[in-house]
């Protein structure tokens, strides 16, 4: 016997327990109906991109708050601005809110350094030696990022899977192994090479090797 | 044979994986062994164990970033302009965002900013007509239909419970979704129906996962999606 329960009314979000590359996989056909112009797609793309004031307020609650919240509303239309010029590019390798993540990332910093222009071309205030700077010492660990994520977009779908799964997902490579029905040690070549193309490309973006 | 400085191979590769990502510990001691046999490999790992570290600080500062905020249901700064905005960028380019729709001549485009005005208008009216409540600027169709009833109790799977919902205004037909309790994906919709209920055939409830999100769209004449409800989720209970 079957008996159909309410149990809670919601408009959540796709879980994470869905395997990686389902979720891909509907994202790309989510973003390839937002380009034919489908409007219940189009909807469910503006749900999904609420993420992006949610990256940004992270991003910034993490870098002291150094953007306002005026910034912050100019930021979030830059980034969707920019998630739909290049939406025709989205291949499905990661989640959407992934892709997502790493304009985020990369436009957060261009408004911080931004804003350092214009907080060095204004006089100092009599009572303060040093003109402020937003992108500070403490926020070091975004320059770091915009170079990590600038040398990811070089590597290969395959690699780039591996590493995230390693690294953001913290699995093992019998884990991701798993996941992506190869060899744990096809998961871990891949990891290597991955790296090895990762190093070369900061070296190239920042001149010194990390 | 020593392998090659330049590139080792891929035995050699994977332990280096495993060594940079910390699966492996130097100390280990087939580690140790390998690594006197193989000397050159230290500066490898030197080399390649800032950019491991840089790619976990990296990722991890996402993780925290997206962990904390992602799946905040609460309204955030901006929030409200996502709609807006998007609304705006695909006003722009309505046929794909890299704005690669052949060009159209004078008369097409006046008629199309015509047709674009009429169904402004249009939208104006439905969300400011007596009775709806107004969401704002969007036309997006969040809104819940009304009191939609999926409860229903049933003694065969054959007879599974009917998804039962209440009219719409002006809605011609319906359309019912279906999605995975547990991942949000969709499973299965609905041909269009003119009547207040649906009843999946048994071979598409055998499919279905014992816990499913439902969602209900009520569509005008020609088939456009007027409004929809939120999902609800509901579980079978054997």
């Amino acid at each position: 016997m079957i008996r159909w329960e309410v149990r809670e009314t919601t408009t959540a979000l796709p879980d994470a327990k869905a395997t990686h590359l389902d979720r891909h996989l509907a994202d790309l056909e989510m973003a390839q109906r937002v380009l034919a112009g489908d409007p219940r797609a189009l909807e469910e793309f503006v749900v999904r991109m609420r993420c992006v004031p949610r990256f940004l307020a992270g991003q910034n609650s993490r870098a002291s708050s150094a953007l306002d919240e005026h910034d912050l509303r100019d930021l979030v239309q830059d980034v969707l601005a920019l998630v739909w010029r290049k939406l025709p590019t989205f291949q499905g390798h990661a989640n959407l809110e992934t892709w997502v993540y790493h304009f985020c990332a990369r436009e957060f910093l261009s408004a911080l350094r931004r804003k350092r222009q214009r907080a060095q071309l204004r006089p100092v205030p009599e009572d303060q030696s040093e003109p402020v700077d937003p992108v500070s010492s403490s926020n070091a660990p975004f320059l770091d990022a915009d170079r990590v994520y600038a040398s990811l977009e070089t590597l290969s779908p395959e690699a780039v899977a591996v590493i995230r799964m390693k690294h953001f997902d913290g699995l093992t490579f019998e884990e991701i192994a798993q996941r992506l029905d190869i060899s744990s040690n096809t998961a871990k070549t891949r990891y290597y090479r991955g790296l090895e193309r990762l190093r070369d490309g900061l070296v190239e973006l920042g001149g010194d090797a990390p | 044979m020593t392998p090659d400085p330049g590139t080792p191979d891929p035995q050699a590769q994977a332990l280096l994986a495993a060594i940079l990502s910390g699966e492996r510990s130097l100390e280990d001691a087939d580690v140790r062994k390998w690594l006197e046999l193989h000397p050159e490999m230290r500066a490898r790992i030197q080399q390649m164990q800032r950019t491991a570290e840089l790619l976990q600080r990296t990722l991890a500062e996402e993780r925290a970033v997206r962990e904390g905020w992602e799946r905040r249901s609460e309204p955030v700064l901006g929030d409200e302009l996502v709609a807006q905005t998007i609304q705006r960028l695909a006003k722009k380019a309505p046929s794909t965002p890299t704005g690669t729709a052949p060009s159209v001549g004078r008369r097409t485009w006046i008629w199309g900013a015509m047709a674009a005005a009429a169904v402004a208008l249009f939208a104006t009216w439905w969300t400011m007509r007596p009775g709806e409540e107004n969401h704002g600027s969007s036309t997006l169709l969040t809104d819940p239909i009304v009191m939609v009833r999926p409860l229903a109790s049933v003694s065969q799977r054959a007879e599974y419970a009917p998804f039962e919902w209440k009219a719409a205004a002006n809605a011609a037909k319906y359309e019912v979704t279906l999605f995975d309790g547990a991942t949000g994906f969709e499973l299965l919709r609905s041909p269009s129906v003119r009547g207040l209920s649906w009843t999946p055939t048994p071979a598409q409830i055998e499919k279905l996962p014992l816990e499913i999100e439902w969602q209900v769209t009520a569509l005008g004449a020609t088939g456009e999606a007027l409004k929809r409800s939120r999902r609800e989720k509901v579980r079978a209970q054997r």
